[in-house]
């Protein structure tokens, strides 16, 4: 799939739906996750306002502010025709009067992300009467196109980097922050444009979290989600790293996960729905005697893994009540990542593409439970 | 000015009671509470998230490294830290506020009942602060704690009003992030002399201001002679001349940010927006009228006209966010307050050549202590 088809396909969905007009509205606050609209129409991570029109008929386009965003926008969404505005409502108001189009034609995405008084004053600008269109999006971007997938994998590799920075910078005594800011400078230079960088340190973690000013200790696991992101993708690789020589305890552990990750690989094809995957690495951590370790709350929430990308998390969580339907060219991290009595919490994990007949993991190189020299 | 920010945030944002200790927040909070009557408010709800907590931060120290969280800050009394998740992650984030109250965030309207429940005898009187980047389920959430009286009042102006005038541990941390900011803005202009390809040398100047303890950098650069600025999105291998960039650095809770134009060659544009941003600053002073600025420096800047980026612009105040106000232009009717920090800036451009460059002021009675320049 190109963007191109995805773009027809939502054209499709939109004359289903009586939309004549979709719009795709963000603000340029990103947190991890969340979604967006414009970014999924028209692969522009803006810094402010902006909003993507696609036209039933063909034409489609984008209003940026402010307008010196307008050149970075028209590189990212060479699809698009691209103007720079210094209020995106305002520009929007005369554009939807020279249309002299009825509100209950418009479909209207990404208003749940905005802050509350701007959602209003779009929702007012077409009387309450726009239809919600987020879904016609996020089903349309569940699947990657091949440019997402290459940008997934390159990705991927600048994870792989990271993590074999890390085996070379942690040790006990340094900062935690200290680390995560060095990792990060690091992918970045790489050509990551961003990170969710999770990582923290402990004798007996109950969770990964970010960073704080701890400074690592002898015997201390270190956990880290090394999430970076390449031209729109982000991926995401788990790793535990121990402060020393791992124990008999430690190894005996974090093998149950090992297992626990290969069993939902191989679990992972299309055309099965994600619960199973999350059920086949369950069968394996359940079956060690872990079964209530996987669950909150010991977990935040009960999955084994999320989906990947930038602003849209299909094909959701690898979680036991996820019915979504695996297709190729889906994207998602396998982590089964939990809390153990034993050892406190450890991480595992890739990122997986579902592939014509089977999947694959992105990283050329899985997990194993990392040892630092003390 | 409008730039990139991260997911996550992983500098060093942990509460060091040597830089602010817990009495500064202790006066903060006493000091936002004597501009609020008691009828109207008897407790705050304040929200905060990794883009937008300068309310959160200022009362709190408090700044959610992921997505957002809350507080609740009474008028006497313990403050609470509500934050979304697990439990399980409490023990990194105790250690980013003066005050070790959390509890977990699940529904904002369910958190405040319960917060009144606690503490009998508080009249359920709440004033909101930073509420309006909440989102709309969020923020209905929490509107459903005050079902008999509606909205209850956004106090956020109060708090602003508060946070202009810098106390003096905020000047210790603003004056050492303008020397991070000068020392990176120096590696950067270093680079950009020996030919670094121009996100290699934003990447130099970053990594300066970290290893000298900034929490946060957000660079912009251009590739286009300064016509436009952009965030790193890529690695780019090539040079540029002349490199237009924007530093935005995070020093111990407050923003610096500077405009800076390196190139070695002449530069007709810049030679002349630097001499109108002199004589900006020569004028800067408490009681200075925005227009009267904005005149002066159109006058300097002529024959250029103004750079489109910064059009009337001439500034802002900043602190715990990049543009706090009052935002300084040629139609505004602001004044320059005592006591106060603004970035200052000048631009122009004759359609080939362009620069912008800024000071970082702290403004007195008599003029302007100047934090930081360009020039």
């Amino acid at each position: 799939m190109n963007f191109q088809q995805r773009f027809e396909a939502i054209r499709l969905d939109m004359s289903r739906e009586g939309i004549d007009l979709l719009l795709g509205f963000h603000d340029g606050t990103h947190f991890g996750g969340s979604f967006n609209a414009l970014m999924m129409l028209s692969g522009f991570r803006s810094m402010g306002n902006a909003v993507a029109i696609v036209d039933g008929n063909g034409s489609s386009g984008m209003l940026v502010a402010p307008a010196w965003e307008a050149g970075r926008a028209a590189e990212c969404a060479p699809h698009l025709k691209v103007t720079g505005v210094e209020d995106t409502l305002e520009a929007l108001k005369d554009e939807i009067a020279r249309r002299r189009m009825p509100p209950s034609r418009i479909g209207v995405a990404g208003l749940s992300v905005l802050p509350w008084e701007q959602a209003k004053r779009i929702s007012a600008l077409f009387e309450d009467k726009a239809k919600s269109a987020d879904q016609i999006i996020v089903r349309h971007a569940a699947a990657k196109t091949e440019e997402e997938v290459a940008n997934a994998r390159h990705a991927t590799l600048i994870a792989e980097k990271g993590y074999a920075r890390m085996l070379e910078l942690a040790r006990p005594g340094v900062r935690e922050d200290d680390l995560a800011v060095e990792l990060r400078w690091y992918m970045k230079s790489l050509g990551a444009e961003d990170n969710f960088l999770m990582l923290n340190a402990g004798p007996h973690n109950k969770a990964v979290q970010p960073c704080s000013s701890r400074k690592m200790e002898p015997g201390d696991l270190l956990l880290t989600e090394l999430s970076p992101i390449y031209k729109g993708q982000m991926t995401q690789i788990c790793r535990t790293i121990v402060m020393g020589r791992a124990s008999a305890a430690q190894k005996r552990c974090y093998q149950i996960l090992i297992d626990g990750y290969e069993n939902g690989e191989k679990a992972a094809r299309p055309g099965v729905p994600m619960s199973t995957v999350c059920d086949a690495v369950d069968a394996v951590i359940d079956g060690a005697g872990y079964a209530e370790y996987g669950r909150p709350p010991y977990l935040r929430l009960r999955r084994r893994g999320h989906g990947l990308g930038f602003g849209c998390d299909l094909p959701g969580d690898v979680g036991p009540d996820n019915d979504i339907v695996l297709e190729p060219g889906m994207v998602f991290a396998l982590h089964p990542n939990q809390y153990l009595p034993e050892t406190g919490y450890l991480m595992c994990g890739e990122p997986l593409l579902i592939t014509a007949s089977g999947s694959e993991a992105l990283s050329r190189t899985k997990a194993v439970l990392g040892e630092v020299a003390t | 000015m409008l730039n990139m920010h991260s997911l996550l945030l992983v500098g060093p944002y942990d509460w060091d009671p040597e830089l602010m200790p817990r009495t500064e927040f202790d006066e903060r909070i006493r000091a936002f509470w004597a501009r609020i009557p008691e009828e109207v408010g008897s407790f705050a709800v304040i929200y905060g998230d990794s883009r937008y907590h300068a309310e959160l931060a200022y009362l709190t120290h408090f700044v959610p490294k992921v997505r957002s969280a809350m507080a609740i800050v009474p008028r006497t009394g313990e403050p609470l830290l509500l934050l979304p998740g697990s439990r399980n992650s409490f023990s990194s984030a105790q250690r980013l506020s003066c005050f070790k109250n959390l509890d977990l965030l699940t529904d904002p309207a369910r958190a405040v009942d319960q917060w009144v429940r606690d503490h009998p005898g508080t009249p359920k009187r709440a004033v909101l602060l930073g509420t309006a980047a909440m989102r709309p389920q969020q923020y209905q959430q929490l509107l459903g704690a005050f079902p008999d009286n509606a909205a209850p009042l956004e106090a956020s102006h109060t708090l602003h009003s508060l946070m202009r005038v810098k106390r003096p541990r905020e000047l210790a941390a603003i004056r050492r992030g303008c020397e991070i900011l000068s020392a990176a803005a120096g590696v950067l202009a270093e680079a950009q002399r020996s030919g670094a390809q121009v996100t290699a040398a934003v990447l130099e100047a970053e990594r300066a201001a970290n290893a000298m303890g900034a929490q946060d950098v957000r660079s912009l650069f251009s590739l286009d002679g300064g016509a436009s600025l952009r965030p790193f999105s890529t690695l780019i291998e090539r040079a540029v001349e002349p490199l237009q960039a924007s530093m935005a650095i995070l020093y111990a809770g407050y923003w610096v940010e500077g405009l800076m134009l390196c190139s070695a060659r002449p530069h007709a544009v810049r030679d002349r927006v630097a001499e109108a941003l002199r004589l900006m600053l020569a004028q800067a002073k408490a009681g200075a009228k925005a227009g009267d600025l904005a005149d002066t420096v159109a006058a300097a800047i002529r024959p250029y006209k103004p750079h489109p980026m910064l059009g009337a612009c001439l500034g802002n105040g900043i602190g715990m966010a990049i543009e706090e106000a009052p935002r300084l232009d040629a139609k505004s009717d602001a004044v320059l307050e005592g006591g106060a920090v603004y970035t200052l800036c000048a631009g122009g451009t004759d359609g080939r050549q362009h620069a912008m460059v800024s000071a970082m002021v702290l403004i007195g009675d008599s003029g302007a202590e100047v934090l930081w320049s360009a020039e």
